[in-house]
C-alpha cells in the first residue's frame, strides 16, 4: 500500500515536531547572540593592524585598529599594561617603563628563550595566559598576538577591558620600526618609543655597514630545527639588509617550510645559521655537523655555521636587531655595534 | 494455578514498599540534589584565583536581582568579570553537558537494550566531533552560532543511523556487534577528523586548538557556549522524557512494542534523533567527554529501576552532579594547569566499564 | 467482549519462498485454537500476520469484519493481544511494572494510570497467580514465571482475541499444564485463544479446534479428532501414531518414529 505524504507525516509527527524544535530554536540563538561572541578560530588575522599612527602627541581618547579589525579605545594613558605573547613582551618592555608591565605571556620566565627575563624577575607581573590572573592584574590594556586563540581575548572585552590584537609575524624589519611605533601609541609612550626607533635602525645601519665593499652576496641559510625561512620572512629581509643572498628564498622556498637533507646538500650553502638554547650552543653545532648533508655543505667544510643562543636568533619584536647586528658580525667580522 | 478469577475487586492507591533492591526516588534525590547545589557552588567560588564566597553571592544578587535591591552591594570589576563570565557559565555548561550525556546514554542503552550502549563508546560522539570539525576547517562557523551545534548533532545522527542499521540484527543487537560497529564507525570518523586537521586548511595553532577541544574539556567556556547548547540540550531531555513509556515497552522486544499498539520504526527515529541532539549539543561546546553516559544511567538504573519515567530525570540530575565534580576535579587536581576533563572522566568511567563489561560476559557465559 | 478473527487467503512471499500460501482460518470467541505443524510450515509468521505485526503480500485478515490495515493500530493492540515466541528482557523490571505496560493500547499519550488500569493490572495477576511475585525483579524469576509474567502482559489489557506462539516453548511440564489449562479457561470465558504450538500431544487434550499447516498451507482443520488422523500425522510429521481413549473421554496420542521394515507399520498401528 503506497504511504502518501500526509501518512508519512503522521507517521513521524513526533519526528517532525523535534525538527520544527531545532530549527526555531536554532532561529532565535542565531537572531539573539551576536557571532562576536564565539569567534572560532577559522582563520589567522591577516590583517597588520593601523600602523599609520601619527607619532605627534595625539590626546585622549586614542583610537587604533587592531591585525583582527576591530577598532580598539583607549580612554586614557595606559597606566597597567599586559602583554600575551612573548613578542609583545618584548615591544612593552621595550617601551614601557617596567612597572607598568603587570602581565607577560609564560615564555618571560623561561630564561632560556626569553630577553626579559631579568626584568620580569625583579617586577613579577602576572602571567597572563590565565584570563582570572588577568582580570585580577586590572590592566587598562592588553597585547594579544594575532595568532592567539580567541577565547580569552573574547573573555576579556566583554569584560571591558581595551585589548589590541598585534600582529607579531613581521617579513620586514621596516615593519618591526611601524609596531614600535604604534606600541608608543597605544601605551601613551611616544617619545620612548621614537627613542627605540632610532636605536634600532641605528643598530641596523651598522651591522649593514660591516660588509666590505664590492664583495659578492654570501649565500646564506637559516635553519630552525628542520625548518627555513623563505621570501616573504624576516631572515629574508634582514639578509637583503646585510648584502647576503638567502639561499632558500633564492631557490623557490615561500614562508616559514620545511627543508629536507636533499635541499641543503642541493643548494650548498655557505653560510648556515641556525639557534639553540642557552648553554647549548656547542652541542647544537655538534649535532649539525653530525648530519652527514649539513657536513657536506661548503659552510661545515669552511667552518661557516654559526649558532646563535634563541634569545637572540629568534625575537620578532626590537630584540631583532640584537640579531642583525650578531649575525653581520659572524658574517664579516669587526667591532660589537 | 487458579483458572477463571472473581470479578475485579477495587484496588486502593495504597504506599507499597519498593521492589527489591530499589531506592526510593525521594532518597535519592535527597542526596543527589544537595550534592549537585554544592557542586555548583564550589564550582564558582573555586578556580585559579582566591575568592571568598560572599563575593560570588554579591556578584550573583547583583546580576539576577533589579537594581533597586542591590544598592548597598559594590563588587568590583574583576570580582564580577571573574564570577559571571567566568565561573558561572562554566558551570552551567558543565550541569547541561552533563544532563544530556547522561540522558543521552539512558536513551542508547534502551534503544540497542543493551546496557554498553554510550555516546562515545559507539561512534556518535566521534560522530559529532566530525561535523565539528568540518564547520571549523571550512569557516562555516563564523557565519553564525548556531552552525557548529547543527553540524554536530547532524553528523551524530548519521553516525548513530550507521552504527544501528550496521548492528542491529532483528531487533536486538547484540555486544559484540554493537562495540564492533561503533569502534569502527568511530575509528572512521576519526581518522576523517584527522585528517581533515592535518592537510593544512588552517594553521597550527587552529589545529592545536581543535585536538585540544576534542579531548573534551570545559575550559573557557563563557556565556556563547550557554547558548550554543543549553536550548538544545533542553529540548532534547524534553522530547525524551515524552518518549518514557515507548522506551520501556522497546526494552520487552521490539514485536512485543508493536503489538502493543507502538509504531516501532518511527520511534526509533525519534529516539535517535532525540540522542544525536543531545550528543551533538554536548561535543559542539565540550569536546568529546566520554564515560558519563555510560557510568551515570547505569548508577541510577541500579538504584531506582529501569523504568524510564523515573529513570531519565533521574539521570540528567545525576549526570549534572557528576560533571560538575569531575570538572572541580580536573579545575583543582594540578593548578594552575588543568587535567583535561575527559581523562577525569574516563579514570572514573573505564574501569566501571570494564566491571560492567565481565559481569555480563560472566552472565551471558552461564 | 467477543471478536472473530478472519484471515482470507493470506499469503507471504520472502526472499522469493512462499511461506504462507493462500491461507484461510477463521478464528471465533470461546475456542481454544491450536495453530500446528512441523517447523518451516509457517505458524509464526501465520500468528505474525494475523496479529498485523507482519506485513501480507495478498489476503486480508479481518476483525469482526473491519480489516487490520483499516484500523488505527492502538485500535488493534486494545482488542488483539500477541506474545512472540521470545520473551528476554535483561532490564530488572518488576513483574508489577511489565504487566502494567500491557495497559498501554488503552493509556492515553501522557495520562497517568487510572483506577481503570490498576485493577486491570491486579486482575492479570490474579489469573496467573502473580500476586506474591509483584515486586519481584523479573531477572530473578524462572523460566515458567517469567512466561506466566509475560501472559499477564497480555491479560493486562484485556483483549478479545490473544495470540501466542510457542507458549510452552520453554516450560516444564507442570507449567505446560497450568498454562494450557488458563488458556482453555480464557477461551471458555469468551475470548478467541490462539496458540501456535509444535506440541501436538498436548494440543490434542486442550484445544478446541485445531489448524494443521504444512509447507505454508492449511491441510486440515477442525475438531482434534478430525484433523489428528493416523495418516495425516504420518505425512505431515513423519511419525507413527497410536491413538488412545482416555477415561475423560478424550483422546491422547503416543508417537513413534518410523522403523526401516515395512512390517512394522501394521503393527504399532492401532486403530
Amino acid at each position: 500500500m503506497r504511504v502518501t505524504i500526509p501518512q508519512r507525516l503522521a507517521r513521524d509527527s513526533s519526528l517532525a515536531a523535534l525538527v520544527v524544535a531545532i530549527v526555531c530554536v536554532s532561529v532565535v540563538v542565531h537572531r539573539v547572540t551576536p557571532v562576536a561572541m564565539l569567534r572560532t578560530p577559522e582563520r589567522p588575522f591577516t590583517g597588520s593592524g593601523d600602523s599609520r599612527v601619527r607619532t605627534v602627541l595625539v590626546s585622549y581618547p586614542r583610537q587604533a585598529v587592531g591585525a583582527d579589525d576591530e577598532r580598539v579605545t583607549i580612554g586614557d594613558k595606559p597606566k597597567r599594561v599586559v602583554s600575551q605573547g612573548w613578542a609583545a613582551d618584548e615591544f612593552l618592555y621595550t617601551v614601557v617603563p617596567p612597572e607598568r608591565v603587570v602581565g607577560v605571556s609564560e615564555s618571560a620566565y623561561q630564561d632560556r628563550i626569553s630577553n626579559v627575563y631579568e626584568l620580569a624577575r625583579r617586577y613579577g607581573p602576572v602571567v597572563a595566559n590565565d584570563p582570572e590572573r588577568v582580570l585580577r592584574a586590572d590592566p587598562d590594556l592588553v597585547l594579544t598576538p594575532v595568532d592567539a586563540r580567541s577565547d580569552v581575548p573574547g573573555l576579556l572585552r566583554a569584560a571591558g577591558i581595551p585589548l589590541y590584537r598585534i600582529y607579531t609575524t613581521f617579513q620586514t624589519l621596516r615593519s618591526i620600526e611601524e609596531h614600535i611605533r604604534l606600541v608608543g601609541y597605544l601605551t601613551g609612550e611616544d617619545a620612548r618609543a621614537q627613542v627605540e626607533i632610532v636605536r634600532f635602525r641605528s643598530t641596523v645601519a651598522r651591522a649593514a655597514a660591516r660588509k666590505p665593499a664590492g664583495t659578492r652576496a654570501p649565500r646564506v641559510l637559516g635553519l630552525g630545527g628542520t625548518y627555513s625561512y623563505g621570501s616573504q620572512t624576516l631572515m629574508t629581509d634582514i639578509l637583503r639588509v646585510l648584502g647576503a643572498e638567502n639561499v632558500a628564498a633564492t631557490n623557490g622556498m615561500v614562508g616559514y617550510d620545511r627543508v629536507t637533507d636533499e635541499h641543503i646538500v642541493r643548494w650548498n650553502p655557505e653560510w648556515i645559521v641556525a639557534g639553540a638554547d642557552r648553554g647549548q650552543v656547542s652541542a647544537v653545532r655538534e649535532r649539525l655537523l653530525a648530519n652527514p648533508a649539513i657536513a657536506a655543505t661548503e659552510a661545515a667544510q669552511r667552518g661557516q655555521i654559526v649558532v646563535l643562543e634563541n634569545n637572540v636568533f629568534l625575537p620578532l619584536s626590537p630584540f631583532t636587531a640584537a640579531f642583525v647586528d650578531a649575525l653581520s658580525l659572524a658574517l664579516y667580522g669587526g667591532e660589537r655595534a | 494455578m487458579t483458572g477463571v478469577s472473581a470479578p475485579s475487586l477495587a484496588v486502593p492507591r495504597t504506599r507499597e514498599p519498593a521492589a527489591q533492591g530499589r531506592l526510593a526516588p525521594a532518597v535519592f534525590y535527597a542526596v543527589v540534589t544537595p550534592l549537585l547545589l554544592a557542586g555548583a557552588i564550589a564550582g564558582v567560588v573555586v578556580g585559579s584565583t582566591q575568592l571568598d564566597w560572599s563575593v560570588v553571592v554579591d556578584v550573583l544578587a547583583v546580576k539576577t536581582l533589579p537594581a533597586s535591591w542591590t544598592v548597598g552591594i559594590s563588587v568590583t570589576r574583576a570580582d564580577e568579570a571573574i564570577v559571571w563570565l567566568i565561573r558561572f557559565p562554566r558551570v552551567l555548561v558543565a550541569a547541561c553537558v552533563g544532563a544530556a550525556l547522561a540522558t543521552a546514554g539512558a536513551m542508547m542503552q534502551s534503544l540497542f537494550r543493551n546496557p554498553l550502549g554510550e555516546p562515545t563508546l559507539i561512534g556518535v560522539g566521534p560522530g559529532a566531533v566530525f561535523g565539528a570539525v568540518v564547520v571549523f576547517v571550512s569557516g562555516w562557523s563564523s557565519t553564525s552560532l548556531v552552525a557548529l551545534p547543527l553540524a554536530a548533532i547532524a553528523s551524530a545522527f548519521l553516525a548513530l543511523l550507521f552504527v544501528y542499521g550496521i548492528a542491529t540484527r532483528g531487533g536486538t543487537t547484540p555486544v559484540s556487534t554493537l562495540l564492533l560497529a561503533g569502534i569502527a564507525v568511530g575509528s572512521f570518523l576519526t581518522a576523517l577528523s584527522s585528517l581533515l586537521l592535518s592537510i593544512n586548511i588552517v594553521t597550527w595553532q587552529v589545529t592545536q586548538e581543535i585536538v585540544f577541544w576534542m579531548m573534551g574539556g570545559l575550559d573557557s567556556r563563557t556565556w556563547a557556549h550557554v547558548w550554543l547548547s543549553a536550548p538544545f540540550i533542553a529540548i532534547g531531555l524534553v522530547v525524551a522524557l515524552l518518549q518514557s513509556r515507548v522506551l520501556d515497552l522497546l526494552l520487552l522486544g521490539e514485536e512485543h512494542a508493536a503489538a502493543m499498539g507502538v509504531d516501532v520504526e518511527a520511534s526509533k527515529r525519534v529516539l535517535v534523533a532525540t540522542s544525536a541532539l543531545l550528543t551533538g549539543a554536548s561535543v559542539a561546546v565540550a569536546g568529546l567527554v566520554g564515560f558519563v553516559g555510560l557510568v551515570v544511567p547505569h548508577a541510577v538504573r541500579l538504584m531506582l529501576g529501569p523504568v524510564h519515567r523515573i529513570l531519565l530525570p533521574a539521570s540528567a540530575v545525576g549526570g549534572a552532579a557528576f560533571l560538575i565534580l569531575c570538572d572541580l576535579a580536573a579545575r583543582t587536581a594540578r593548578p594552575p594547569a588543568e587535567v583535561r576533563l575527559g581523562v577525569v572522566t574516563a579514570l572514573c568511567g573505564a574501569p566501571f566499564f570494564l566491571w560492567l563489561l565481565v559481569r555480563q560476559l560472566r552472565e551471558a557465559h552461564e | 467482549m467477543s471478536a472473530v478473527l478472519n484471515g482470507r487467503d493470506l499469503t507471504v512471499v520472502r526472499h522469493g519462498c512462499r511461506i504462507l500460501d493462500e491461507v484461510t482460518v477463521t478464528l471465533t470467541p470461546g475456542v481454544l485454537t491450536a495453530i500446528i505443524g512441523p517447523n518451516g510450515s509457517g505458524k509464526s509468521t501465520l500468528l505474525r500476520v494475523l496479529a498485523g505485526v507482519w506485513p501480507l503480500t495478498n489476503g486480508v485478515v479481518t476483525l469482526d469484519g473491519e480489516s487490520l490495515l483499516q484500523m488505527p493500530r492502538r485500535e488493534v493492540a486494545r482488542r488483539l493481544s500477541f506474545l512472540p515466541q521470545e520473551t528476554r528482557c535483561d532490564f530488572a523490571f518488576t513483574v508489577e511494572e511489565i504487566v502494567a505496560m500491557g495497559r498501554h493500547p488503552h493509556r492515553g499519550r501522557f495520562a497517568a494510570e487510572n483506577v481503570h488500569d490498576r485493577e486491570a493490572v491486579h486482575q492479570a495477576l490474579t489469573t496467573c497467580d502473580l500476586l506474591h511475585l509483584r515486586k519481584r525483579n523479573i531477572t530473578r524469576l524462572s523460566g515458567g514465571e517469567r512466561q506466566r509474567v509475560a501472559l499477564g502482559r497480555c491479560l493486562a489489557a484485556q483483549p478479545d482475541v490473544l495470540l501466542l506462539d510457542e507458549p510452552t516453548a520453554h516450560l516444564d511440564l507442570e507449567h505446560t499444564l497450568s498454562l494450557l489449562k488458563l488458556c482453555r479457561a480464557l477461551a471458555i470465558r469468551g475470548t478467541t485463544v490462539v496458540l501456535a504450538t509444535h506440541d501436538v500431544g498436548n494440543v490434542a487434550r486442550f484445544a478446541t479446534q485445531v489448524v494443521l499447516l504444512h509447507g505454508g498451507r492449511v491441510v486440515a482443520s477442525g475438531l482434534p479428532a478430525s484433523v489428528l488422523t493416523p495418516a495425516r500425522l504420518r505425512t505431515v510429521f513423519l511419525v507413527d501414531t497410536q491413538i488412545v481413549s482416555t477415561p475423560d473421554g478424550n483422546s491422547a496420542l503416543i508417537f513413534d518414529v518410523p522403523s526401516a521394515a515395512p512390517g512394522a507399520l501394521a503393527q504399532g498401528a492401532h486403530r
